[in-house]
């Protein structure tokens, strides 16, 4: 089963977000995981709207 | 030799987590991917979010090992499990191997009935081959076992009316694509419920035998730090492992669009609040699946798949079965040996 590259990000984001937790508090932990997956959805998005535009 | 007892307990139970997320997310999102309202990575990325602030405001709360009243010991307050944590261990991993296995073959299944199962089975174990006592509590057992009859049948029959209700004032409506989208955003909305509750119940129910041996150490920074633990798991399973039932939920059983895939969900949530408030456990998964069948029946019969149908059922039978054969084997050659 092949990841695709967005997964393997996230997981790379939630190991990241323990490994916070872990060193410092649980909840920084859990709002790291919060602002770079949103992040990264919401640049996802401006990009799929900007491919959507141009082939337009 | 304790404490590699407990980091044994701790990976088992994060690979139950683990096993919650690939099987459950399809609870909260596959009526969402499979009625077209998100794709899969959307439906997981909103979704895991939901989990993670389950876990974290209210995994906590609900952090005690599943089925304490199941096993008990000569003192009901000791569970034969804090007397013997390896084989807690070995029962998480037998149920989690049984999981993984209906994952695989993309049946939504309970992870909750498949650790009853195992311990149960580690439990006749223990008290027939050790010189610790354990008493599985059989009686209770025949009344969650009721429970799992249950929730489907009442999610589908109130999945079923509610789509009758809903249909009757929705035809005189004369824009649909603005009805669709505000059934879109009640499935987005539910969905982000339903994965709140597995944030919050999930969690407790995959780390609570690792917070009972001792794994939590007691502060609630390291309880804290257990559930996020859980959520990544579950985070990771979801990610990594759930689209085969999410396939299942969300198109092979019947086929949803807005309307049916909120039918669907409402209906499951509406029995999932009412069993907790009679006390009764329930499965997530089972009631997801009754709503889904429920909504499809609106078209009749012919609109369910009844081989695949049918192939959910025995795997929900066979589930907590194997798990217990597994975990009753498994802990009696550590015994004997």
């Amino acid at each position: 089963m092949a990841l695709e590259s967005w997964q393997i990000l996230y997981i790379l984001i939630a190991l990241a977000g323990l490994l916070m937790g872990w060193l410092f508090d649980p909840r920084s932990g859990i709002l790291f995981i919060w602002a770079l997956v949103i992040a990264v959805e919401a640049f996802d998005y401006m990009k799929s709207r900007r491919v959507a535009k141009s082939s337009t | 030799m304790i404490e590699l007892t407990a980091l044994a307990v701790l990976l088992a139970s994060f690979y139950i987590a683990w096993n919650i997320g690939a099987n459950d997310a399809a609870n909260a999102i596959g009526t969402a991917v499979g009625g077209r309202v998100l794709s899969f990575r959307r439906a997981v990325s909103i979704a895991m979010l939901f989990v993670l602030l389950g876990a974290a405001l209210e995994g906590y709360k609900l952090m005690k090992p599943v089925g304490e009243q199941i096993v008990t010991g000569v003192d009901p307050s000791v569970s034969p499990f804090s007397i013997l944590p390896w084989a807690a261990a070995i029962a998480l991993l037998c149920a989690g191997l049984v999981v993984t296995l209906q994952t695989r073959l993309g049946f939504p299944i309970s992870t909750h009935q498949a650790i009853i199962g195992a311990l149960a089975g580690a439990g006749v174990a223990i008290g027939t081959f050790s010189n610790v006592t354990a008493h599985v509590n059989w009686w209770k057992l025949l009344i969650i076992l009721w429970s799992w009859v249950l929730t489907p049948l009442a999610a589908a029959f109130f999945a079923f009316v509610l789509y009758r209700v809903f249909e009757v004032p929705l035809k005189r409506v004369k824009a649909p694509e603005k009805l669709n989208l505000i059934f879109a955003a009640a499935v987005i909305a539910s969905g982000c419920y339903v994965a709140y509750v597995i944030g919050a119940n999930g969690v407790g129910t995959a780390m609570g035998m690792a917070y009972a041996v001792g794994c939590g150490g007691g502060t609630s920074s390291s309880v804290q730090l257990l559930a996020l633990l859980g959520g990544v798991g579950v985070f990771i399973g979801s990610l990594t492992y759930s689209r085969r039932v999410i396939q299942t939920v969300g198109a092979e059983i019947t086929s949803l669009g807005p309307m049916s895939a909120f039918v669907a969900q409402f209906g499951a949530a509406l029995t999932i609040h009412l069993f907790t408030q009679w006390g009764l456990p329930v499965s997530t998964s089972h009631a997801i699946v009754g709503g889904v069948v429920g909504a499809g029946l609106v078209g009749g019969i012919a609109a369910i798949s009844r081989r695949r149908l049918g192939e959910i059922v025995i795997a929900w039978i066979a589930t907590p079965i194997a798990s217990m054969f597994l975990a009753f084997c498994l802990a009696s050659v550590i015994i004997v040996v």
